[in-house]
């Protein structure tokens, strides 16, 4: 059997500069949870998007938490591919995804 | 940065807090002066007065600090009369393109396009937007150029605390901001502040603070949050922290009573301020990289 390809969710499609950050984050999330309901693995590109800062992670990795389990966050191989524009969009990340799997075992 | 008067007297109608130093953007110039007008914000009945008539330089920490206290003055209908200087030269420039002439007394508004402009004028907001720091990268593309990694830099930096204000603070007048290009040390330096609530009031909502030092390491450190919203992890400050430490910059927060400052590659260094700030004040300062 062929692996499947993921679908690419371009973040930067889905971010809008001149709204609160809050707005691009739901969007990016519907859409995730949308693809994610279909089962395939998805891979969710940063590249070009600007002023994303810890809110705009917490609202995207909550609301798939809160949907698909906080396994979903963890599994590996990991159903959802994150690619990033730099180091600095990366940590910032992380350390939102740590957060989000750290409070999932002690809230 | 001594002399100078605060003049509180029963007789005098008039509250008049005296800046007649430089507020540079230094950590000592910066609590000098709030020092100096902390006392006048609590008077009840007398015209209240900043007089920056005698000061020979103002950066923009002083620059948005001043025109937070105003705007929460008209809000209160408790106006805040700002006496601004007219010299030297390059200190009435920097009233004229920092906005402070125009918000405060009226004046012109200024061009953040002329060619001399090297600041982002004071600005107020509510609810940021996710490129509200986006004047700041055009300024500084205008006079140098900006690498990819420090315009990402400004922007966490700026709207870690941005959205912090919008998350926690409850700040009658949101958050007010200024940056300026430092041509001759090619940085930037950056001043967002709110007149909330403060660190100290708002984490108390989840955790057992001891004082103003104990909330600001907590936020210093990460992790520690009120949960204004559900989704709020308490990384903002510490991102805006880490950040700065890895690009070589300088950050300084006052809260309450309390300040921390960060130096490059020197570890956060809380300390009691000795008088109480309503609210939260930030400033940083990033070096812009050379591009090759």
């Amino acid at each position: 059997m062929p692996p499947t390809i993921p679908i690419t969710i371009n973040a930067v499609e889905l971010f809008d500069p001149a709204k609160p950050v809050a707005e691009s984050a739901i969007a990016l999330s519907d859409r995730i949870l949308k693809d994610l309901s279909g089962g395939v693995p998805i891979s969710v590109s940063f590249s070009g998007v600007r002023g994303a800062a810890s809110s705009y992670y917490n609202i995207v990795l909550h609301r798939i938490k809160t949907t698909f389990g906080v396994e979903i966050l963890r599994t590996i191989p990991a159903r959802i591919e994150w690619r990033f524009d730099s180091d600095a969009q990366r940590t910032i990340f992380d350390r939102s995804l740590k957060a989000i799997l750290k409070a999932a075992v002690s809230p | 940065m001594s002399g100078g008067y605060f003049d509180l007297s029963e007789n005098s109608r008039m509250a008049i807090a005296e800046i007649d130093f430089n507020v540079d953007d230094t950590t000592q110039s910066i609590i000098a002066f709030l020092k100096r007008v902390t006392p006048l914000l609590v008077t009840a009945d007398q015209q209240r007065v900043i007089d920056l008539s005698r000061s020979k330089y103002l950066g923009p920490d002083a620059a948005a600090l001043v025109y937070a206290l105003w705007l929460e003055g008209r809000l209160d209908s408790r106006p805040c009369e700002v006496r601004l200087p007219s010299e030297p030269e390059s200190l009435a420039a920097f009233c004229e393109f920092s906005g402070l002439n125009h918000r405060l007394l009226g004046g012109v508004p200024p061009n953040p396009e002329h060619p001399e402009s090297e600041t982002v004028p004071v600005n107020d907001f509510k609810k940021p937007l996710a490129n509200q720091a986006y004047p700041i990268i055009k300024l500084i593309q205008r006079h140098t150029e900006l690498a990819k990694d420090v315009e990402e830099y400004l922007y966490i930096c700026f709207n870690e605390v941005a959205q912090n204000i919008d998350d926690h603070s409850g700040s009658p007048i949101g958050g007010v901001s200024c940056a300026r290009f430092m041509r001759q040390r090619n940085e930037i330096r950056v001043a967002i502040v709110d007149r909330g609530r403060g660190i100290t009031e708002t984490l108390r909502r989840r955790y057992n603070i001891v004082d103003a030092r104990d909330a600001l390491s907590r936020v210093i450190q990460g992790g520690h949050t009120s949960k204004s919203l559900e989704t709020n992890q308490g990384l903002g400050i510490s991102n805006m922290a880490l950040v700065v430490k890895n690009s070589g910059g300088t950050l300084m927060i006052v809260s309450d009573d309390a300040y921390v400052e960060s130096r490059a590659g020197q570890p956060p260094v809380v300390q009691r301020l000795g008088f109480v700030f309503k609210g939260t004040a930030v400033f940083f300062r990033l070096p812009l990289a050379t591009v090759p």
